[in-house]
């Protein structure tokens, strides 16, 4: 067998490893996890190069939402667009359940304006909360328990569209953007009970929509010896929840601040670590009695070094480590969320477009309770730069 | 000319070159799946939510109650009772051959004759051998009713029921009668009327014996009466067969359907009397009720059940022993039809609007029962607002048993009416966490 026979049939062998990996035939069972409580999983609208690092050079990246001044100094249009899937397995005693979720989180087109001036729009997903659930329950009527089968279907996301300004003059970077927060959750009941002929089902659906803005800044300081800073700070407007446009609840954007620093002292690889403080405090008046909002202290770790080249460039490994916490749990319980992740980017079109390539493995685990969570979360982007 | 490189060198980027295109290639893949978010094992730990709980309510929301008589309606009855019970109910039958010829075709044939003499004249009833029936012999006989006077006038046609008028009798015992019967009649009669070009209307009854007997009276399809008579003396003729039929100048179809075969009640069902719902009896009564439920249950939430609760009283009429079912009926008329007997000959099967086919209820019995309603409630949302929400009840064997259900009405005593017992999940809004 020739080398180059041997190496197609390797790809093809684990191409069909990992999609065979993505798509299981289905789910085992049938919200129940930790990752979709409250308003959902916070995305985090990081690039996949960001994703890569696990989030450890959000501050740095200029498609990431998180830092404004990282568009400062932008010399080519970009565009970019991304998908994130995730399969995510719940194991609550000896039962595991699996569930494979879709996510563009990202788009956006960056572009000069002259003078170390860099503008970017992007639209990504800041939380999303979607899950289908089959319970076994019971309604008393006439102070007897009838049984019944309960079905839910949740979906719904909030995104964040942000325009953003970035200016560059030597050594420092200062950026500003405005975001606004919009999207819906619609969440579909089916209540069926045993003795169909007694008792009739219930099917019931209740839609939200949410509405927000929010300020952000940020800065960055080249210093010497390869090493950069920067911070970035967001401040929360008003965010509120409609039901059939009247305004039901209402809170806050959450606060965020965090910083960063980056090393790029050693030729041919960069290192970043970051930390983040978000209130999302700010959003528990937006939900019920029974929804629990923590705030986090978040806090990566990353490198990207250059690999092999190809066609003359070379191709970015990345790798990184994180850890979280969730914003939503239950009255009684809070969930953490640690992930370790590995990335590529690839050049294509020599300078003109780049492949980039995400995966990172998520352990959620709660305060309490016996469910444990785990995910893989992939990611593919694509920048263009035309 | 360009520098070959080495093989060593050309591998290492074959080999970087398919890896990362697998990498891409699966990754890809990975994007393409379709989404699956099934789960529910955690729960409920993990599926917090606030719960609405069910109500369950028991209202007086029967705003009209009505009792209305003398169904079937004239001539629309498949099946007409006859029964000769003096001390219960007392019943007669009239069928019209209003359109008798003068000619025939021998043996079928294609040229027609004159009939010249009439031979073997018989009324073949059609019978409902099902159900009780009677096992003491008893006389049928059958009248002529031909009149010149008013004879859509009930006394009128029973004065006719007399000896003069008698044109054939046959004794049977009405459990051991097969499924028709054969009524020979005098030939006399019928012989001047076909010479006259006239009519032959027959009344038929029971007497000598107590019984009853169920007759297919059905027109426009198989198993109606039917009048047959030799058109000659040659026994070898095949018989002439008549159906019945009235035209009636300036009447409409209906109409004219209604005095072809119909019965004549003698004896029959009491009214229902003050705050009593009768359905069934004979002739049989129809029960409507009207409801006014508050908006809040009707329209702002699901009901998951729906339950009639009607107190019965006991009936002392018909065959107070045997079970019958109650049928609902579902009035679909709009507000502005406001004749009840229309609307109830206007309502549906409630079969068609997913109700059960009926409670089966004794009459003599009396205590609490429970009809289903859920699958008529849970259409009112959609109904328009000019249709009143309604139902409605029939015996089964309306018109072809005397058997009769009696209920207290909203006029009884409170414990005694009918009310409505609903279960309901008042409407939520649960999209917010």
């Amino acid at each position: 067998m020739t080398p180059h026979r041997w190496i197609f049939r390797g790809s093809r062998r684990m191409a069909v490893a990992v999609a065979t990996l993505c798509c299981p035939a289905a789910a085992a069972v049938a919200q129940g996890t930790l990752s979709t409580l409250g308003f959902g999983y916070p995305v985090g609208g990081g690039s996949i190069r960001t994703n890569g690092t696990a989030g450890a050079f959000g501050e740095f990246d200029a498609f990431s939402t998180v830092n404004p001044a990282a568009l400062g100094g932008t010399s080519r249009v970009v565009l970019s667009a991304q998908a994130e899937p995730e399969r995510r397995t719940v194991t609550t005693g000896s039962v595991r359940e699996r569930a494979s979720v879709q996510r563009v989180p990202l788009l956006g087109v960056l572009f000069p304006a002259g003078k170390g001036l860099g503008v970017g729009v992007t639209a990504t997903t800041f939380l999303d909360r979607s899950f289908v659930t089959t319970t076994a329950g019971s309604v008393a009527i006439d102070g007897r328990p009838v049984p019944t089968s309960d079905f839910e279907n949740a979906k719904g996301a909030i995104s964040d569209l942000r325009g953003a300004m970035g200016w560059q003059r030597g050594r420092v970077r200062l950026g500003v953007a405005g975001h606004v927060f919009t999207g819906s959750h619609l969440v579909a009941r089916t209540r069926t009970f045993s003795d169909s002929a007694q008792y009739g089902g219930v099917v019931d659906s209740s839609r939200a929509t949410f509405y927000g803005q929010a300020l952000s800044m940020g800065a960055e300081l080249q210093l010497p010896a390869g090493l950069a800073v920067s911070g970035s700070w967001r401040a929360g407007g008003s965010m509120d929840a409609r039901i059939r446009d009247t305004v039901r609840v209402a809170g806050a954007v959450p606060r965020r601040v965090g910083m960063g620093v980056r090393f790029e002292g050693i030729p041919g690889a960069v290192f970043a670590a970051g930390v983040e403080q978000l209130r999302w405090s700010d959003m528990g008046s937006m939900g019920s009695a029974v929804l629990r909002t923590q705030d986090a202290t978040n806090w990566q770790v990353g490198a990207e070094v250059a690999g092999p080249r190809l066609r003359g460039l070379p191709v970015l490994v990345r790798a990184g480590m994180a850890r979280s916490a969730l914003p939503f749990g239950t009255a009684t319980l809070s969930v953490r969320e640690t992930r370790t992740s590995a990335g590529l980017g690839i050049p294509i079109a020599r300078e003109s477009a780049t492949l980039d390539l995400s995966i990172q493995r998520a352990m959620r685990t709660p305060s309490t309770g016996a469910a444990r969570e785990q995910a893989w979360l992939l990611g593919i982007g694509l920048q263009v730069r035309p | 000319m360009t520098e070959r490189l080495p093989l060593r060198e050309r591998r290492r980027r074959r080999f970087t070159l398919a890896g990362l295109t697998a990498v891409a290639a699966a990754t890809l893949a990975a994007s393409a799946c379709t989404e699956s978010f099934e789960g529910g094992a955690a729960c409920p730990a993990l599926c917090p939510r606030t719960l609405v709980a069910f109500v369950d309510t028991t209202i007086e929301a029967v705003a009209l109650d009505s009792a209305v008589g003398g169904f079937p309606t004239l001539g629309l009855s498949s099946t007409l009772l006859l029964a000769n019970r003096p001390d219960t109910l007392v019943t007669f039958m009239v069928v019209r051959f209003d359109q008798l010829t003068s000619t025939f075709f021998p043996n079928r044939g294609t040229v027609s004759e004159q009939v010249t003499a009439i031979d073997s004249v018989f009324l073949k009833l059609p019978l409902d051998t099902t159900g009780r029936r009677g096992t003491e012999p008893v006389t049928v006989e059958v009248f002529d009713v031909d009149t010149v006077a008013s004879d859509s006038v009930t006394a009128v046609v029973q004065s006719l029921f007399r000896p003069d008028r008698l044109l054939g009798r046959v004794t049977l015992t009405p459990s051991l009668s097969l499924d028709s019967l054969r009524i020979p009649l005098a030939r006399q009669r019928l012989t001047a009327q076909v010479a006259s070009g006239g009519r032959f209307r027959v009344g038929v009854r029971i007497a000598g014996g107590a019984g009853q007997l169920r007759v297919i009276g059905f027109l426009g399809g198989f198993g109606a009466p039917t009048l047959s008579y030799d058109p000659s003396t040659d026994t070898t003729y095949a018989p002439v067969v008549v159906s019945p039929s009235t035209p009636l100048a300036g009447a409409s179809a209906e109409l004219a359907q209604a005095y072809t075969v119909y019965g004549i009640t003698q004896v029959g069902s009491a009214p229902p009397g003050a705050a009593t719902l009768v359905v069934g009896g004979y002739p049989a009564y129809r029960s409507y009720l009207r409801f006014a439920v508050p908006s809040r249950i009707a329209d702002s939430s699901t009901i998951v059940r729906a339950q009639l609760v009607l107190v019965q009283r006991p009936s002392r009429f018909g065959n107070t022993a045997d079970s019958v079912r109650l049928v609902p009926l579902v009035p679909s008329t709009t507000g502005a039809v406001t004749d009840l007997r229309r609307v109830l000959e206007l309502s549906a099967e409630g079969v068609l609007a997913g109700l059960d086919g009926g409670v089966r209820l004794v009459p003599r019995d009396s205590g609490e029962r429970l009809v289903n309603l859920l699958p008529l409630t849970r259409t009112w949302r959609s109904l328009p607002t000019n249709v009143p929400r309604a139902v409605a009840f029939r015996i089964d064997g309306e018109g072809a048993q005397p058997a009769e259900l009696r209920f207290h009405s909203i006029e009884a005593a409170a414990p005694l009416r009918p009310r409505l017992r609903l279960t309901y999940l008042p409407r939520a809004e649960f999209a917010l966490p």
